[in-house]
């Protein structure tokens, strides 16, 4: 998938006869870090509700919640990267997304961007710097002071299991 | 393309009622009372499919369709007798002529081998009936004779049917038709029949004759003899004149009533042949098919409509939320102490309409369980053929009604547990004989309503379960401790242990690994119970019951912390508090308390889920039913109330979770766990061996007291 023809460090408003796909992610903010999911997958950005928890889960998923009738779960971002548990305030939001046939709720410490990328301007992970399930990074976007991981929701959150 | 597919669709439909149909026919044929009534239902019902599978040309369907018919045929025409081993061999046919619908909707034109087979069987009943001189004509199905006409006996040369309404300028014009019929006599014989009322004197109009004739006429002279005659009144009156043909035709053929209708020269034809004496008209598919659609039509009368699963799934889903807003909407009325009268009865009204929307949504999806049960009856016929067993199924009660969502989820268990018997628990004819018992062992399956709740049961006559078998096997496999004493009921119970499933253990023919456990846990996942009842040499019975729907939920609520929970209100059995409840704690850590004469566990639901606070904000206790026999209680802080609520998956978006069923959403909008509790029970007791800790079972146990130990 990776474009051979390096991109460089490209901003964003890159014109589209830069070649390769064109792609939008949403970014978000979780601690100093930027990550970035396909903007075909979120459904919906909420505020921050206390969640019914579940027993026996793992400690990034936070519990479920109401979603217009619908019983979604909510993970923790930070928590889920290796982090500490989110203390959550009112300002902190759930970004619903849907991987396959399911919706989750991701919870992050705020919504930051729309940014629009190439297929050339990703990049691949270095192997062996991330320190946590880089498996869960399918690329790099960097723009121009920060760089955003692309994160693949399917291995961050399997489904069923 | 499109279209025919959709016709394609219905055909298919169509077949599935007709085969269904078919099924309760033959199903009733079985006693031998060969009700002509039964015998032609069924006849037409395998025509229908013939006529339908030759317009969408599905060949092989028409060829097995046809022996078929020709079977049916000859038992109509009392050739061949209804006898139980000739039903048998039909409802094997019926079971042939599903698979190749089947097969043809997939669009697999191969004649499938057993239909071959079947076909020869088939002909050869049809063929070697009683009256062996027939046979040649069996191998085509004989149409009906053709009725002898009732109305008329007309036995001469020619015949016509004349059918003659005088108008209203009749008797004015100085006629009258007692004249005419008596002049209609120097023609030949003459028959007449009245139509007609004569009104009330009051409204007699005495111009106009309210009556109509039907007249047979027997002469020796041509149509345009007839026809002369009545010249004079066409003007008056409204003449049919239609020659009697052999086969006869209803008195009132549209021919007959046309007005001043001549008969057309074509069928003025003197018909020679007496109706009665008619030889079968050699072609019977044409004229069979054309009563076919006629006759079929009152097997299915019933009005239906069908609706995608989906739609009504949304639809139950929407009233769902409704039941939720109103009652978040009640709430808050409460909540703002609005005491307005009108409001309030406004808001009971509504509360009451929205339930029994919720009920005729819910009834929508309601299904007898009548598919499932034939398909268990048909899986019983061909496991009797593979394992070489004799065995009858009587099935009763299969117009219950469940939600079609319990229907679709019980089929894998009840073709688990009639596999069962049908392996382990009916013996061979020969085992069965010296065991003084009928070589033909039985199935049955029924269903009955009771209260909220369907149960189903599945017994059989055979062998039931060795329990000194079930017990070696157990200790064997260490899930019971050797030398520990268990009750006959301990024991049967153990076949639900997922480490000892009976189809390893009383028999391998089976040899499909999937054990007694997985179908309990299945049913308990349905919010359902299993139970069983064995008596060994006699047979087996299991019970299944179930909720008569999965979307909503009588539940109670209550609260651990500031988390509420709701127990199915099925699985309750009381509530008191924690200090009627008494509870003694064992050396273990454990807790139990006594009700009833029976040791019970006590479980901190706040334990057993993980949720915040300490203990000591326990304060009641909700007995529940973990399953058929064990109870235990639960520890909760707060008993919040009874409410129905609507069942919401964990699954569709996350995945099933220990110890819950289900989640519901609050009148606050937020969602609450539904307690899966025969799971919390196992949650409670993780993997703990059948053991029997002394402490919990002093010497004068009694057999129930025993039974809380179970890991089911």
């Amino acid at each position: 998938m990776i474009d051979p023809r390096e991109p460089a460090d490209m901003g964003p408003e890159m014109g589209p006869e830069m070649g390769g796909e064109v792609a939008q992610y949403v970014t978000f903010a979780v601690g100093d870090r930027s990550f970035g999911i396909d903007i075909m997958s979120v459904g919906e950005i909420r505020q921050w509700t206390l969640p019914t928890p579940l027993p026996h889960q793992p400690e990034w998923n936070r519990g479920v919640l109401n979603l217009r009738g619908a019983i979604v779960p909510v993970h923790d971002l930070r928590a889920r990267l290796g982090g500490e548990l989110t203390d959550p305030t009112p300002n902190h939001v759930v970004v619903i997304a849907s991987i396959g046939s399911q919706s989750v709720g991701i919870l992050v410490d705020a919504v930051s961007d729309i940014l629009t990328v190439r297929a050339g301007q990703i990049r691949a992970l270095p192997p062996n710097v991330s320190e946590v399930d880089d498996s869960a990074i399918s690329g790099l976007v960097s723009t121009g002071d920060s760089m955003v991981a692309l994160l693949d929701l399917d291995r961050l959150f399997p489904s069923a299991a | 393309m499109s279209d025919l597919e959709d016709y394609t669709a219905v055909f298919f439909q169509e077949c599935d009622e007709l085969l269904d149909d078919l099924e309760d026919r033959l199903g009733a044929l079985i006693d031998g009372s060969g009700d002509p009534e039964i015998v032609h239902a069924a006849f037409r019902a395998v025509h229908s499919i013939k006529g339908g599978a030759d317009a969408f040309g599905f060949r092989e369907l028409v060829a097995f369709a046809h022996a078929f018919e020709a079977t049916m045929d000859a038992i109509r025409s009392d050739r061949l007798a209804a006898s139980p081993e000739v039903c048998e061999a039909l409802i094997r046919g019926r079971d042939v002529l599903c698979d190749l619908v089947e097969s043809a909707r997939n669009g697999d034109t191969a004649l499938l081998p057993a239909a071959e087979t079947m076909i020869e069987e088939l002909s050869a009943l049809s063929g070697a009936g009683p009256d062996a001189g027939m046979a040649p004509a069996a191998a085509m199905p004989t149409e009906e004779p053709a009725e002898p006409e009732e109305a008329f006996d007309l036995a001469e040369e020619r015949a016509y049917r004349i059918r003659f309404t005088p108008g209203p300028d009749f008797q004015t014009s100085g006629h009258d038709p007692l004249r005419l019929i008596q002049a209609l006599r120097s023609l030949g014989a003459v028959q007449v029949q009245v139509e007609g009322e004569i009104p009330p004197l009051a409204d007699l109009d005495p111009d106009v004759c309210p009556l109509v004739w039907e007249i047979g006429l027997e002469t020796e002279s041509g149509i345009d003899a007839v026809d002369s005659f009545f010249e004079i009144y066409r003007a008056m009156a409204e003449i049919g004149i239609t020659p009697v043909e052999a086969e006869g035709e209803p008195p009132s053929a549209p021919a007959a009533t046309a007005p001043s209708g001549t008969a057309p020269p074509g069928r003025a034809e003197p018909v020679p042949a007496a109706a009665g004496k008619a030889p079968p008209e050699p072609a019977p598919t044409a004229a069979s098919a054309a009563a076919a659609p006629s006759s079929a039509a009152p097997i299915k009368a019933a009005r239906t409509l069908r609706v995608g699963l989906e739609r009504i799934d949304r639809l139950v889903n929407m009233v769902g939320e409704i039941v939720i807003t109103q009652a978040a909407m009640a709430q808050t009325l409460a909540d703002q102490g609005v005491a307005d009268l009108e409001l309030g009865h406004s808001t009971d009204a509504m509360t009451r309409q929205i339930r029994e929307l919720q009920e005729s949504v819910m009834a929508i999806r309601a299904q007898p369980v009548k598919g499932v049960f034939s398909r268990m009856a048909r899986l019983v016929r061909d496991l009797a053929q593979k394992l070489g067993k004799e065995v009858r199924t009587e099935i009763s009660g299969e117009h219950t009604e469940i939600d079609s969502t319990v229907i679709n989820e019980l089929a894998e268990p009840l073709i688990h547990l009639v596999r069962n018997a049908m392996d382990h628990g009916i013996e061979p004819p020969d085992d069965r004989e010296q065991a003084g018992k009928p070589r033909q062992g039985t199935i049955s399956i029924a269903a009955k309503h009771r209260g909220e709740r369907v149960v189903i049961s599945i017994a059989d006559d055979g062998r039931g379960i060795d329990r000194d078998r079930v017990l070696a096997k157990a200790v064997e496999r260490g899930v019971v401790e050797p030398g520990v004493a268990l009750t006959p009921e301990e024991i049967d119970q153990l076949i639900f242990h997922p480490g000892l499933s009976t189809a390893n253990t009383v028999s391998n023919v089976s040899g499909r690994g999937v054990g007694m456990d997985v179908v309990k846990r299945n049913i308990s996942a349905l919010g359902g119970r299993v139970g069983l009842e064995n008596r060994p040499r006699e047979g087996t019975r299991i019970t299944i019951s179930l909720p008569l729907s999965l979307a909503v939920l009588d539940g109670m609520t209550i609260a651990v912390d500031d988390q509420r929970f709701v127990i199915p209100l099925g699985a309750v059995v009381e509530s008191l508090t924690l200090a009627e409840a008494a509870p003694h704690s064992l050396p273990s850590g454990a807790q139990v308390m006594v009700r009833r004469g029976e040791y019970l566990p006590l479980l901190s639901v706040r334990d057993a889920l993980g949720v915040e606070g300490t203990r000591d904000s326990e304060q009641m206790v909700v007995i529940v039913d973990t399953d058929a026999d064990a109870r235990m209680g639960l520890l909760v802080d707060e008993l919040i109330g009874q409410r129905q609520v609507v069942l919401k998956s964990l699954e569709a978006n996350y995945r099933s979770v220990p110890g819950i069923s289900g989640a519901t959403i609050l009148s606050d909008g937020r969602a609450a766990l539904i307690l899966d509790v025969p799971a919390l029970h196992q949650l409670a007791s993780p993997g703990a061996p059948f053991t029997r800790p002394e402490a919990a079972t002093p010497g004068s146990t009694r057999p129930e007291t025993a039974k809380m130990e179970y890991v089911q």
